[in-house]
């Protein structure tokens, strides 16, 4: 086994051994907090050993099953809870970051200058853009999008599908929606989690 | 005598000892674990609101979040990490939202309030959102310092007319870390519009940043959420026993009526600003302005034990003066003597089960290995009579699953983990939870051991929210 190999398996066995040995040592809490003491209590009603451990056993599962019920009806369930990706832009990143932004086009088409604005995450593939710009009032066609991320700089190509004007201290600028098309899974969740 | 028997006479003794401390922490077990139990139904709105269920409210009530900061280092990305989520319910359906939302982040740092301002004005939808430095030089006229000082120069400005909404006006209160999702700030905002209550409060939970923390310091955070379940319960009875400073929501008028100017006790700033504002609301407006709006926050443990540390001895040292001050006023002389115990021996029993757990999970362990070693043994004894053997589990019992249930709701808001890990995490905080428990416990009996002292010297020194900020922070300069 080459040098590589073993540290691959160290890898792999590492986080195993770590859940193994806690789940020992909480064994041991549960045993020393409640088996041991309900062991004790209950031994003089309960003489015989292996009926005394059953015992103990379902009463601890019962008391712990009432707890469980209480925990399911009092925390999210599947169906009502916060999509994923909504919990996972919680957990880090900026409130916001530059983009720069212009219509895509192919061949000799004239390349124009991009829009700088300010964007968001904002739903599966979506993102909103705010402009100093009005002109992307009427466009509807594929943009080019650089995200400059704290962590780095991505590109993508995104769908417009629908824009605003908006007055931001008396002066009118542009909000766009929009989908992005064509990007790899981890790009996009590099861009929705925003550099995390 | 002989040696032997003055051994067991000493051992029966500590044994009583052991058991009437566990019987003190143990009632008050009791008292989360009925509400827990028997009013569960009332602590969360579990239903999902969708914007189009905010959208058809007959009236939406205007909602102003403000994250009150020191502006200390690494305070900034935690407070952009809040915002962004009101930005992110604001884009679901911006004209909805964003004529009745706005924030405002009050530090004292104004190089931070210029950073965050700079910021601010680039969010992707048109949400008000400004950044207010405090002046160095303000003084309230009651000279109230440390968070209550920038509370209350908020209050000030309100009072003048910034950032002034007609209609029904509440303010959400943050902490620097504090997070609301979309999903809960929906659920916020329904109630809020339905809500006649005007101090509300909602529980908070603690999955962010959660594996950069240390190990005993998520193993202690997992004692805290089984607390909100009391915290429903003093809030809807209308007694604030305790409130806390994030997560808490008052209506703006009274707010703006009240005000944060609390003063100081004997020279000494307050620290639980959250808990004297409590009382003192209390006083003015009786019972009936407090609720419980279910909606969850989500925070950060501290990073390392001497944050745990230091934030506990705070809490402890707050409530500590709270009690002080309450003693001290004329309006609280002039109630009932009923409602005067009512408001202070409750408060008194929470800090006291808070310091004796220090004593009691030190004192526990032995007896508790010494009777694993007799029962694996074979030895067959009953050192304590059967009810009082039964009563000692039932709080064990109790205890560790207050564990349980911390991690439970820790966990379940850890998205940011694989499932693995969090079973991983799960098997680790029980696993750490009897030192856990010592260790958060020596904080409080700390606090309460130099109160008795005469020490009674604070400053505000939030805890730090990044782990370099934590790593970088001179804990010998300062409590």
């Amino acid at each position: 086994m080459s040098e590589l190999d073993l540290e691959r398996a160290v890898t792999r066995v590492r986080p195993v051994a770590r859940l193994v040995g806690y789940s020992l040592l909480a064994l041991v809490t549960v045993a020393l907090y409640l088996v041991i003491p309900l062991m004790v209590t209950l031994r003089s009603l309960v003489p015989n050993g292996l009926a005394l451990v059953v015992l103990v056993i379902l009463l601890i599962a019962l008391g712990e099953w009432v707890i469980v019920r209480v925990l399911v009806q009092t925390s999210p369930q599947r169906e009502t809870a916060a999509q994923p990706r909504e919990r996972r832009q919680a957990f880090s990143g900026p409130a916001a970051f530059d983009v720069d932004i212009r219509p895509w086009v192919t061949g000799n088409a004239r390349r124009e200058l991009p829009s700088i604005g300010r964007a968001l995450a904002a739903g599966p593939d979506e993102l909103v853009v705010r402009v100093g710009s009005t002109r992307w009032r009427n466009y509807r066609g594929v943009v080019n999008l650089t995200a400059f991320l704290p962590s780095k700089t991505l590109t993508a190509k995104a769908r417009i599908l629908r824009a605003e004007d908006v007055s931001v201290r008396g002066r009118v600028q542009c909000v766009l929606h929009l989908r992005l098309i064509g990007i790899s899974q981890e790009d996009e969740h590099t861009l929705l989690a925003a550099g995390a | 005598m002989d040696l032997a028997a003055i051994g067991v006479a000493l051992a029966q003794a500590l044994g009583y000892l052991l058991v009437a401390l566990i019987s003190i922490i143990g009632l008050r077990m009791l008292y989360y674990y009925a509400s827990f139990f028997f009013h569960w139904p009332r602590y969360r709105h579990l239903p999902a609101v969708t914007t189009d269920d905010v959208g058809a409210l007959f009236e939406l009530p205007f909602v102003k979040i403000q994250i009150t900061t020191q502006g200390s280092p690494g305070s900034t990305e935690v407070i952009e990490r809040g915002i962004r989520n009101v930005v992110a319910l604001a884009s679901e359906a911006p004209d909805l939202y964003c004529p009745k939302l706005s924030i405002e982040v009050v530090t004292e740092s104004v190089e931070q309030q210029r950073r965050l301002e700079d910021d601010l004005t680039r969010l992707p939808v048109l949400l008000d959102a400004v950044a207010v430095a405090v002046p160095l030089a303000y003084q309230t006229p009651r000279g109230t310092q440390l968070k209550a000082r920038a509370l209350h120069y908020m209050t000030e400005r309100r009072r003048d007319g910034f950032n002034a909404r007609p209609g029904k006006t509440f303010i959400v209160h943050y902490d620097e870390e504090s997070v609301m999702v979309p999903d809960e700030l929906r659920k916020l905002i329904r109630y809020l519009a339905t809500t006649d209550k005007q101090i509300v409060e909602g529980p908070i939970y603690y999955p962010l940043e959660y594996t950069d923390t240390s190990a005993i310091c998520r193993a202690m955070e997992a004692n805290r959420p089984l607390t909100c379940f009391e915290c429903r319960e003093v809030m809807e009875s209308g007694t604030p026993l305790h409130l806390h400073g994030s997560n808490l929501v008052i209506d703006e008028q009274l707010e703006n009526e009240l005000g944060w100017d609390i003063g100081t006790l004997d020279g000494q700033p307050f620290v639980a600003e959250d808990y004297v504002f409590g009382v003192l609301a209390y006083l003015r407006k009786g019972p009936e302005a407090f609720g419980w709006h279910g909606s969850v926050m989500l925070e950060q443990p501290p990073f390392s034990f001497k944050s745990a540390f230091r934030q506990r001895f705070r809490w402890i040292l707050g409530v500590l003066q709270g009690q002080a001050m309450l003693r001290r006023m004329p309006q609280f002389q002039s109630l009932p003597r009923r409602e005067r115990l009512r408001l202070t021996w409750p408060v008194r029993y929470r800090v006291l089960t808070f310091a004796l757990g220090f004593p009691t999970g030190v004192m526990a362990v032995p007896y508790l290995l010494y009777q694993a070693v007799a029962t694996l043994t074979g030895q067959e004894y009953l050192p304590l009579p059967l009810p009082v053997m039964l009563w000692l589990v039932l709080v064990g019992f109790l205890w560790f699953n207050s564990v349980v249930i911390g991690v439970w709701y820790n966990l379940s808001f850890a998205q940011q983990l694989a499932p693995s890990d969090r079973l991983l995490e799960a098997m680790r905080a029980v696993a750490l939870a009897p030192v856990a428990g010592i260790l958060e416990t020596v904080a409080g009996f700390w606090a309460v051991v130099n109160w008795l002292r005469g020490e009674r010297v604070v400053r505000w020194r939030p805890t730090p929210k990044t782990k370099g900020a934590d790593r970088a922070m001179n804990w010998t300069a300062s409590r």
